[in-house]
């Protein structure tokens, strides 16, 4: 059976897999398990192996601040740091035109800094700042696009879990990878609050203007002092890892360390809380890894099978532009980003995809923000967008109004993949001079 | 006396309760993991002597949050599955689909389970250490994964065998309900 065949065959099995239901970890495992028993020849009892490459997938020091990241926010929400973010940027930027947006655009923005994963910037926000921008008057369209769209901003601003396992998979460091994010990340927010002005311009009765209300220069002041606790996590964990003082694994666990005595002194915690936010973590930390593993026995398998090389070799010879290829990529990520969750996206294609990426001379830690950022515009786009769902759950949008909502944001980050790939010195630029 | 069915509840709830026990030393690892880390960044940066086991030992934590946690994820519904497709069936051809697809996931996960009970047995049998100054007995951690795997099955068998037997109650109770009404109208009648 010619290598090709194969490799359709266990893409095609993959599919069925995943579309008739069965949980990805395990589709993945499946198809993994079969290739072992049937790839691989001369091999005596090869299922053996499916033991020692789950253990060594998980079992690796990179991967360690991934429960940190999400224990530090799941601590942060619990102390109501979004809603302190929101309620501050809402008393500044209320009465500028599409202000309760903006305020959303950056609140996303700020706590995305302090948090890796962008559902629960989402939920929250949804819960917040939602109900506030209907009664001011924003149609449900505007409102629920910001909201999912802020929210997929946490997986481009570092800390995000995606480029720890990124960076684990394609073997780079992940503080670069961490770093690389910060340029792009500032990109998206501004081309988001751009994208509601000229909304706001377009559509004027989308977001009507209201009576300005007045607030005292003191009292917005006073409330600004709430935005130090935040403000000083952020310092911590980032400044920590750009300076090099710190492991990811450290900054994560200092972060968490920080979100938890923020906790204490707030006194958000309480013995039911504080169970809460661990079972919530290691729910999250478990599907995360049980997939890596999974993706790990499939990755032996196409190793073994030299499908990376191969896959390098047949670009060579198609002898078209860079561009171009990652152009087909990226149509590849657009549609597998409707249908499979982030980490999924990026256990099934990095480890294939990145040596032809390399050898068309882009840089791997490039590699790392263009796929978040396919991987963010996955999270908004039906019929899989995590975010959209999460939003739904919150709210009483129906699925499609908000689809619509996030509609013109998918644009805008398609627009900013392609500023991003045109000029990678955007990404390269900070982790450069680390 | 118990009933045969009352019995098999009784045995899958135990079932969930341990898995939920597990859910909670796995939560119990994770808030470890951050003073461990902790613990060795003060050490590290302010006393300058850091410790040698911490990096270590949170990795195992790491494994131990994954596999012992994973069945506490399943009882939620939180291991990720596309349901585009399989939200559009009909209820009855879904349940069957998921019946299947349980099935089939069972099968991998005990093919699984028992690779991870060899790889232990032969960390124990060949005395593998780890290459770090704290020379953990591999095995040790390793029964991480094992169990935790074997949790897994069996909250995934408990799973089905619970829709089964609901799914039986469920279509008994309705057939009582249309008798009744059935017998109602010929009251009326």
């Amino acid at each position: 059976m010619s290598l090709c065949v194969t490799v359709t065959l266990m893409v095609l099995v993959l599919l069925i897999l995943l579309f008739s239901g069965v949980r990805v970890g395990f589709a993945l495992g499946m198809v993994g398990l079969l290739g072992l028993v049937f790839l691989l020849p001369g091999v005596r009892s090869p299922e053996r192996m499916m033991g020692n490459l789950a253990w060594s997938a998980i079992n690796k020091f990179p991967l360690t601040p991934v429960p940190l990241f999400i224990l530090m926010g799941e601590l942060l929400v619990l102390a109501r740091m979004n809603e302190t973010l929101y309620g501050t940027l809402s008393l500044w930027l209320g009465n500028v035109r599409g202000g309760l947006c903006h305020a959303t655009t950056v609140s996303c923005a700020i706590f995305a800094a302090m948090s890796g994963s962008s559902l629960a910037t989402c939920a929250t926000l949804g819960t917040i700042a939602g109900p506030e921008m209907l009664k001011r008057g924003y149609s449900k369209s505007i409102t629920y696009g910001t909201i999912s769209a802020g929210g997929t901003l946490g997986i481009l601003i570092p800390p995000s879990i995606t480029m720890i396992i990124y960076g684990n998979l394609a073997g780079v460091s992940i503080g670069h990878c961490f770093i690389a994010g910060v340029i792009p990340g500032i990109l998206c927010t501004i081309t988001f609050i751009i994208l509601v002005d000229i909304w706001a311009r377009m559509r004027p009765n989308s977001i009507p203007a209201t009576e300005p209300i007045k607030m005292s220069l003191k009292k917005k002041l006073f409330s600004s002092v709430r935005m130090i606790p935040p403000m000083l996590v952020i310092f911590f964990v980032l400044g920590g890892i750009y300076l090099g003082v710190t492991t990811p694994t450290e900054a994560g666990a200092i972060g968490a360390l920080c979100a938890f005595f923020l906790c204490l002194l707030q006194r958000n915690l309480s013995w039911t809380t504080l169970w809460q936010v661990l079972l919530s973590t290691v729910r999250t930390t478990s599907f995360i890894m049980v997939i890596l593993a999974g993706a790990s026995i499939v990755s032996f398998v196409t190793q073994y099978l030299r499908v990376p090389e191969l896959l390098t070799q047949s670009v060579i010879n198609l002898e078209v532009s860079p561009y171009i290829v990652m152009t087909l990529f990226y149509v590849l990520y657009l549609i597998l980003g409707m249908l499979v969750d982030p980490v999924s996206m990026m256990v099934m294609t990095v480890p294939t995809i990145l040596p032809t990426v390399i050898m068309l001379g882009f840089d791997p830690i490039w590699f790392a923000v263009v796929v978040t950022l396919a991987c963010e515009i996955g999270l908004i786009t039906p019929p899989v967008g995590l975010n959209l769902y999460i939003l739904r759950g919150v709210s009483e949008a129906s699925l499609g109004e908000i689809a619509l909502g996030a509609a013109p944001f998918v644009i805008t980050l398609i627009l900013n993949l392609a500023i991003l790939t045109v000029f990678p010195v955007l990404s390269l630029w900070l982790p450069n001079m680390m | 006396m118990f009933s045969k069915r009352e019995s098999a509840n009784l045995l899958l709830s135990m079932i969930e309760k341990i898995s939920l026990i597990f859910g909670y030393i796995s939560g119990g690892f994770a808030f470890l993991m951050m003073f461990i880390i902790g613990y060795d960044v003060v050490m590290r940066h302010v006393f300058n002597n850091p410790t040698i086991w911490a990096d270590e030992v949170s990795c195992y934590l790491l494994v131990g949050i994954t596999f012992l946690g994973a069945a506490y994820t399943l009882n939620k519904d939180g291991h990720v599955r596309i349901e585009t497709l399989v939200d559009r069936l009909g209820p009855k051809t879904r349940r069957r689909l998921e019946l299947v697809t349980d099935v089939l996931s069972i099968i991998f996960l005990v093919i699984f389970t028992r690779q991870a009970y060899w790889l232990v047995k032969d960390s124990y049998s060949s005395i593998k250490i780890s290459a770090t100054l704290l020379r953990t007995p591999l095995y040790l951690p390793q029964l991480l994964l094992a169990v935790g795997l074997t949790w897994l099955s069996l909250e995934l068998l408990a799973h089905i065998l619970r829709r089964t037997i609901n799914s039986q109650v469920r279509s008994s109770v309705h057939r009582v309900i249309t008798e009744e009404t059935e017998q109602e109208k010929r009251s009326n009648e």
